[in-house]
């Protein structure tokens, strides 16, 4: 079964937090944009968790692949920034939610199983 | 040749105040100095040209008196002008009786106010009312043309007495200024003004009076001067000063900011991991997490706390032969250098000998080293560190050049001043601490060049220690 989850997202340590938490749906993921768009038959990702700042890599850029390459899926923004107001001003609109880290790790799950329910059901 | 003495002396406080210019640029207070300067040495060429009653004709005379007593009627607005300049830079609000008057009597409508009353009587010098005819009189060495003056002459006469109670308003004024070298700035034009208008009114009445005018001047225009250096260099100091506090707080806010987000990556891990394994899901890799991002926060807090003690913003600085130091820290970086199969080829140069504080110095070339040779990937073709040793002027350059993949043009500056690593061991404040060091040698480093064949980073540093010499004087 393929994966339903894609995370672009610079710690490894991270991505393997996120592995474990979503090892139900099966994740996929790049370190950086480049391995990213490498995953192989991305129109079936149901979710998309993005990291903000990924070294070498420019966000809007990263984000205008994901909406062109995955346009079905939902998308949060995972971000370390530090004004995280400002980012949801500036990309409210593009995300299903925006978390701040350190991610309530739990809350972050329901929400990407309550997701997953409406993906589901649609 | 008296007008010859004369003409030189009246040139002084221009010639000043020109200086000023180069030495301190163009700047509003230098502008409004210029042209106040500019009124004293016109009243003396006014002089002057009384004076060359055997050099020039009458009809000539006659023209440069009048021309030339443009210093004498704008010297009020330009004062003013120059006061008003002065109170503002002060930035006092005081709502003493002395400040609301100082704004008052030198605000920009009192300024414009004496410019068109200035003008106007400018205008009616050039008619015969004013100065009617010249006649040729001696002194007991030359000759000189005195002037007849006409029925308005009179106007002229209560006109320049109001400058009397101008420069007592500034005196007053004076005492609502805040800065001790801006009050005494004010207070010595003043002063200066006063002597050089007094003298400048009873001029021609004993036949040595131009003597006297033109002592008066010259000692009035160096003290003017000497004052206007004081308190532009304090204005300076105090100005550099700011921006290296400023420049400070933005490196520490730089600093911060990253290690927070730092520390914002680590925690999601550490307390995702915990929350996820508290769940009663068990993941051996969940463990390894926590163990890692513990130990790697420790590392952290370590070696900021190293970073902010031996970053001392006031190191030591003895005399040292740079060439050795720079040799010394490539030998104890070779072995790292050869662990990555990087080549670090040094060109140097045995003269160059400096203030710096050695050991500081040697960890910014050995993190410098590194760094490169970090950044040059494991499969490149090249790998390849160049070291190299220079002298410009009062200074020393060394040119670290490394083979690595570059560094995206955006990230030159950030990279000496935010916390940032792609290791996940590393400490991350390698060229934090060099920027540091550097900035304490009043020196400079910075991304001279980056692409994807390689980085240049140049670090700049003076020879001297001559800031130790200002801080004595401080």
């Amino acid at each position: 079964m393929a994966n339903r989850i894609a995370v672009l997202e610079d710690r490894p340590e991270i991505v393997t937090l996120y592995t474990v938490l979503f090892e139900s749906f099966g994740v996929s993921h790049g370190l950086n944009l480049q391995a990213f768009s490498a995953l192989e038959g991305q129109r079936h990702f149901e979710v998309v968790l993005m990291d903000y700042s990924i070294p070498g890599d420019d966000f809007d850029t990263s984000l205008a692949y994901v909406k062109a390459h995955l346009p079905k899926a939902h998308r949060i923004l995972i971000s370390g920034h530090v004004d995280t107001e400002s980012l949801a001003t500036r990309y409210g609109q593009d995300f299903q939610r925006i978390f701040a880290k350190p991610v309530d790790i739990i809350e972050l799950r329901s929400f990407v199983e309550r997701l997953m329910n409406i993906s589901v059901s649609a | 040749m008296i007008f010859i003495l004369i003409f030189v002396v009246g040139s002084l406080p221009v010639s000043l105040s020109f200086f000023m210019f180069g030495l301190y640029g163009n700047s509003r207070l230098s502008r409004a100095f210029f042209y106040s300067m500019c009124t004293i040495t016109f009243w003396q060429w006014d002089d002057t040209s009384l004076y060359a009653a055997t050099s020039l004709h009458y009809g000539t005379v006659l023209f440069l008196v009048r021309f030339f007593r443009l210093g004498q009627f704008m010297s009020i607005p330009l004062f003013v002008n120059l006061v008003r300049v002065i109170l503002s830079s002060d930035g006092s609000l005081s709502k003493s009786f002395s400040a609301r008057l100082g704004r008052v009597v030198f605000s920009r409508r009192s300024f414009i106010a004496y410019l068109v009353v200035s003008l106007i009587l400018y205008g009616i010098n050039w008619t015969p009312f004013d100065i009617a005819s010249l006649s040729l009189d001696r002194t007991p060495y030359d000759f000189f043309f005195k002037v007849h003056y006409g029925p308005l002459d009179i106007l002229y006469l209560f006109y320049l007495s109001t400058f009397s109670f101008v420069l007592l308003f500034s005196f007053i004024a004076s005492r609502s200024i805040i800065s001790r070298d801006i009050k005494f700035f004010v207070v010595t034009i003043n002063g200066s003004y006063l002597t050089l208008f007094l003298v400048g009114m009873v001029s021609f009445l004993p036949h040595q009076q131009y003597i006297q005018n033109s002592l008066v001047t010259l000692v009035t225009s160096a003290f003017i001067a000497f004052s206007f250096m004081k308190m532009y260099n304090k204005a300076l100091f105090e100005h550099s000063r700011l921006l290296a506090r400023k420049s400070k707080l933005e490196f520490t806010g730089n600093m911060t900011n990253s290690l927070v987000h730092e520390f914002k990556n680590l925690l999601t891990s550490v307390k995702g991991s915990a929350d996820v394994l508290a769940s009663g899901i068990n993941s051996e890799a969940l463990v390894n997490n926590i163990v890692q991002g513990s130990k790697q926060m420790q590392r952290l807090v370590d070696s900021y706390q190293k970073f902010m003690r031996e970053g001392d913003m006031n190191p030591t600085l003895e005399l040292a032969n740079v060439n050795s130091l720079v040799s010394s820290a490539i030998e104890f970086v070779i072995p790292f250098t050869d662990s990555l199969g990087v080549t670090v080829y040094f060109e140097g140069n045995q003269n160059i000998e400096a203030f710096v504080n050695e050991s500081m110095l040697m960890q910014v070339v050995v993190n410098l080293v590194k760094n490169g040779a970090e950044a040059i990937p494991a499969n490149a073709k090249v790998k390849l560190v160049k070291v190299l040793l220079s002298e410009f002027n009062d200074s020393f350059i060394i040119d670290v050049i490394d083979s690595g993949s570059g560094v995206e043009q955006s990230k030159w500056q950030s990279i000496f001043q935010d916390f940032t690593t792609t290791k996940a061991t590393g400490s991350g404040l390698g060229l934090p601490f060099s920027f540091k060091t550097v900035v304490a040698h009043r020196g400079k480093i910075g991304v001279v060049a980056s692409d994807s064949s390689g980085t240049h980073i140049r670090v700049t540093v003076p020879k001297n220690k001559v800031d130790h010499l200002i801080s004595i004087g401080g």
